[in-house]
């Protein structure tokens, strides 16, 4: 496809400098996190400043990170042999966890995800999380109730398409 | 422990959801979770409601939908098992399958509904059972937290396969669908690579069923999951699957029966497993009121043509309408299966002619005449009194004969075609003189998976009541594609308005009077 996309050598447009934890406690997913996991995952974070049309996450590829989404909009896209690239929805709002697959062994991302316009994301390395989890696994429990909401979340918009794809008159 | 717990352990320790959690974890549970059942049309769980309850399935069949109960909308031939309008129903029968798990998720309230397609047996587990020992053991809930997201992940993976084959496709392609989208994780030499080719052929359908069941069993996480997945996509394709096998025992039963076999007996058997098929489909059959009290008589009903998918590995297809006539009507009711009138089959048609041959049917002779044929009368005249010296023989010593006067068939849209008036000639030259009972047919052309067949035997007619004397030539003839062929109209109308009255749907009453 040829478009900007991360791959398994690392995410372009890289901030090494990391996040401060306000910018993460500003997001809904983190509320409750104590500040010493936030700390960390702050401090693991990188902001991303996409175009129009750059792929975030392709399907498939090792999934090393997860992505939330501050502003801009970010297109779910699934590939099917012999159909192409299906679009199945579209993430528009902000503190939006939009790539979890991070989470979820065999740890390969499910669906690309693709810029609608020019977007901003924060990316969190999977082992950050992963160690967080070792160290209060209750905490990881708690997480990961969030991440199932989210999923919860993305399936029922994929329930809401099927639906109005077999109801014509709803499309 | 007790036996109830034991088989609640080995459930949970099979179930892929539970996979790779701590026994000690699951025998915890195993001792608290109570089962419940429930019967056939039951919700389990209802879409939108609270969500508290996390069930397992133990034993039976349950349909999972985007829908409330109520809102139902009955399937049919040309909706297919994709129904417009409604998002296809989930069957899923493969024990361990965990349903309700938005009782885990925040904002706790069902996504999809679950109704008990027979009965079924279900584990119980609330959600605070969960909660409050994820406190005492947090790697527990850790654990089991990242068996909910492999679980919504899997079924966000289907709905979109679903929503694939919503809209463009067929079984095989659905099949690939989800098995590409499961490609970073299953084998490239797991043999789930297979099913789609054998789903191909009707012919290796049931050799996919029985890579499923193994792979269900005894593959590894992934192949089992999926295979658990694909079964459960495949209902309907088993249920074909079932029918398409008895349609090929049927053939052998007859085909190769002992030479020492009567004609009678075999036409017995064949009907007695006619019976057995249609006894696991949907039917409905009305005015058996009508049905003269002895037999000797000739019933004539309309001929629907056969639904491909039936058609044996030699080009034969059984015909389905007038074998349910005979098995499931004249069986039934006289004790003995009648004696058809069938089309003398054309040269080739091997499977045909092997199978009538045996069960001494009267054939006529449609236009081809074969030089090698045995048969000494070769004139058309000749053929008509053979066929007609046969028919009045039958009738003489009370079998009951069944024939289609179209002399050709149709689908249920156009049937019936004009009738040509050989049965009724029959009538009019045996005495005492058999009455002409009709029956009306409909929907035996279609997948009787995705149907309700009709049957519906009406008032006999006596010929001489309408014609006296005056049976030969033009009044004859007449009266067949007049007064009859009128009447049939109407009988079939009225058979078609019955099968799209199959308000029971799928779960609806197998048979009524």
């Amino acid at each position: 496809m040829g478009q900007q996309h991360e791959t398994a050598a690392g995410a372009r447009g890289r901030n090494p400098t990391g996040l401060k934890i306000k910018e993460l406690t500003e997001l809904r997913f983190f509320k409750g996190v104590p500040e010493w996991a936030l700390e960390r995952l702050a401090g693991s974070a990188t902001k991303r400043r996409l175009e129009q049309g750059a792929l975030v996450v392709q399907q498939n590829d090792e999934a090393r990170a997860v992505y939330f989404l501050l502003s801009g909009a970010v297109q779910i896209l699934v590939y099917f042999e012999g159909v192409g690239d299906l679009l199945m929805g579209v993430h528009r709002e902000p503190g939006s966890l939009i790539a979890w697959s991070a989470f979820r062994a065999p740890y390969r991302h499910t669906s690309s995800m693709r810029c609608e316009e020019p977007t901003e994301l924060i990316r969190m390395p999977r082992d950050t999380f992963e160690e967080i989890f070792e160290e209060d696994p209750y905490l990881g429990y708690l997480i990961l109730k969030k991440v199932a909401a989210a999923m919860d979340n993305r399936l029922e918009g994929a329930v809401t398409f099927l639906e109005a794809s077999t109801n014509p008159g709803e499309l | 422990m007790s036996g109830r717990v034991d088989k609640e352990l080995d459930l949970l320790c099979d179930s892929p959801f539970f996979e790779g959690l701590d026994p000690e974890h699951i025998e915890h549970f195993a001792r608290l979770a109570r089962t419940e059942t429930f019967e056939a049309g039951e919700s389990i769980i209802v879409q939108g409601e609270p969500a508290t309850l996390f069930y397992v399935l133990v034993e039976g069949k349950i349909e999972l939908s985007f829908r409330k109960p109520g809102n139902e909308v009955p399937r049919n031939e040309e909706a297919g098992p994709e129904m417009k309008g409604q998002a296809p129903p989930h069957i899923v029968s493969h024990p361990g399958y965990p349903v309700g798990w938005a009782s885990i998720v925040e904002p706790h309230r069902y996504r999809a509904t679950a109704v008990a397609r027979e009965r079924t047996e279900m584990l119980v587990l609330s959600r605070d059972l969960f909660e409050e020992y994820t406190k005492e053991r947090p790697g527990f809930g850790l654990a089991f937290m990242r068996r909910v997201l492999w679980l919504i992940g899997n079924h966000l993976r289907m709905t979109r396969t679903r929503l694939v084959a919503t809209h463009y496709g067929n079984v095989p392609r659905t099949v690939r669908a989800l098995l590409e989208q499961n490609a970073t994780a299953l084998t490239v030499t797991s043999p789930l690579h297979k099913i789609p080719h054998y789903l191909e052929n009707r012919l290796t359908l049931d050799d996919a069923r029985r890579t499923l069941e193994v792979l269900k069993t005894d593959g590894d996480e992934v192949e089992r999951e999926l295979a658990a997945q694909i079964a459960d996509l495949l209902d309907d394709v088993w249920q074909e699957v079932r029918i398409f096998q008895q349609l090929q025992r049927i053939y052998e039963l007859v085909a190769s029966a002992p030479e020492t076999m009567s004609p009678e007996e075999l036409r017995r058997w064949s009907c007695e497993a006619f019976a057995e098929l249609f006894k696991g489909t949907e039917y409905f059959i009305r005015g058996e009121e009508n049905l003269p009290d002895e037999p000797g008589h000739i019933f004539i009903m309309n001929h629907l043509s056969n639904h491909l998918d039936n058609l044996l590995p030699n080009d034969f297809i059984l015909t389905l309408d007038t074998h349910f006539v005979a098995s499931m009507i004249l069986l039934k009711k006289y004790g003995e299966a009648p004696v058809r009138v069938v089309r003398k089959s054309d040269p080739g048609e091997y499977g045909h002619q092997t199978f009538y041959d045996r069960l001494g049917y009267i054939y006529v002779y449609s236009g081809h005449v074969d030089p090698a044929d045995n048969d000494p009368l070769t004139s058309p005249e000749q053929r008509r009194r053979l066929f007609l010296d046969a028919a009045r023989e039958n009738l003489r010593n009370g079998k009951n004969i069944v024939i289609c006067p179209e002399g050709t068939s149709t689908e249920t849209e156009n049937s019936p075609l004009p009738f040509k008036t050989g049965a009724f000639h029959i009538a009019a030259n045996v005495h005492p003189e058999p009455l002409l009972v009709p029956i009306a047919v409909a929907n035996f052309d279609k997948k009787l998976t995705h149907t309700r067949t009709i049957a519906v035997v009406h008032e006999p007619i006596r010929l001489s009541d309408h014609l006296g004397e005056n049976i030969e030539g033009r009044p004859l003839r007449e009266f067949v594609n007049g007064y009859v062929y009128n009447r049939f109209q109407d009988y079939v109308r009225e058979a078609v308005r019955l099968g799209a009255k199959a308000s029971g749907g799928i779960n609806g009453p197998r048979v009524s009077r």
